[in-house]
């Protein structure tokens, strides 16, 4: 028997979680079309199949006075991406580390040229730097300077709440809300239709 | 500072931006969240029927232990049962074929993404501007007329 508040449709929380997975990549500019945080080898079906693991065996234990399921789940999800890719980061780091510092093949010990091996990417620092994160999110959306206006309401304005985004933008609530959806639409077209082009 | 909480306090504060621009995973309902994964050429049943394998195994290890399932996990496998799965009943039938004609609606309505999954030979726009017909054109032309041909005489002849 489930006790504890609502029972759960966990196709419909599958599909919405997906759907922020994929938002999240976007994000952070995760372009591998496998869907997977390279280096790491975690696909977003790994990284849902775990939130969703976590949640239905117990782990993860929820509570209507926490808020939403969906939610609690997202935050879970992001925080596993967010990991994955420190732990690459730092895995690259080390990796190169070990490769530069080992002796050349004549001998002399002078460090090895580091070209043909993986690229280290951005470091953790660059990855969650504030305003490479507005760069990505706002070249996403240049076509469309509404959209870039939402965006900077919170970036150059601070403003985080529904009401007095919407105010600032001289729109409802609601057209707030459909902008958002337009938002998080071109974000992940732009994100993956250009890898595909890449 | 240390390092460790310095990351925090960054992930932190993209976490608060990324909330506050695109809302968080409660504001996306489940029709918008099939068109987005749509938009990235995801399949939303291959990602659902993955995550059930994953589940399903995690299952399969309370019944080997021989230890009672807890009711979440139950729901969460009965929730997710591919839509190939062999029906179990009426009712499940009837939910696999709305499902099935729910995704060919679906696909018809956004030709892109169709394009994108098929194999460049299947691409209408490959013939798009195409003043002259190659050989090989013809040839697959032909074949696809004579079958067609046969399909349609068939009957007539057994």
């Amino acid at each position: 028997m489930i006790v504890g508040g609502n029972i759960p449709d966990f196709r419909a929380l599958a599909d919405q979680l997906a759907a922020y997975a994929v938002q999240i990549f976007a994000e952070y500019g995760l372009r591998d079309p496998d869907l997977v945080v390279s280096g790491t080898g975690r696909s977003i079906e790994d990284f849902l199949a775990q939130v969703l693991g976590d949640y239905a065996t117990g782990k993860i234990k929820h509570h209507s006075s926490k808020g939403e399921l969906i939610s609690l789940l997202g935050k879970a999800l992001k925080r596993d991406v967010h990991d994955a890719l420190i732990r690459k980061r730092s895995h690259l780091r080390e990796e190169n580390r070990d490769v530069t510092s080992a002796p050349s093949d004549d001998g002399t010990g002078t460090e090895k040229a580091i070209d043909g091996l993986p690229h280290p990417g951005p470091s953790v620092d660059t990855l969650f730097d504030e305003q490479e994160y507005k760069d990505r999110v706002r070249a996403a959306l240049s076509a469309e300077p509404d959209l870039v206006d939402l965006a900077d309401t919170a970036f150059e304005l601070n403003i985080e709440k529904r009401q007095e985004q919407a105010d600032v933008l001289g729109i409802s609530p609601e057209e707030l809300d459909n902008r958002k959806k337009k938002l998080r639409r071109r974000l992940i077209e732009y994100g993956f239709f250009a890898a595909q082009k890449q | 500072m240390n390092k460790k909480s310095n990351i925090e306090d960054r992930r932190s504060r993209l976490n608060k931006l990324s909330e506050a621009v695109f809302g968080g995973p409660e504001q996306i309902s489940r029709e918008e969240a099939r068109e987005l994964l749509r938009s990235a050429g995801i399949d939303a049943d291959t990602i659902a029927d993955a995550v059930y394998a994953r589940l399903y195994k995690q299952a399969q290890e309370y019944w080997m232990a021989q230890k009672p399932l807890p009711p979440l996990l139950k729901k969460a496998i009965e929730d997710l049962r591919p839509s190939t799965a062999s029906p179990r009943n009426e009712k499940e039938m009837a939910t696999q074929a709305k499902a099935r004609i729910e995704r060919v609606v679906g696909q018809s309505r956004h030709p892109d993404a169709w394009i994108q999954s098929t194999t460049p030979a299947f691409r209408p726009s490959a013939y798009r501007g195409k003043k002259k017909l190659s050989t090989k054109d013809e040839s697959a032309l032909d074949e696809i007329a004579k079958r067609l041909s046969d399909k349609l005489k068939g009957p007539q002849g057994s």
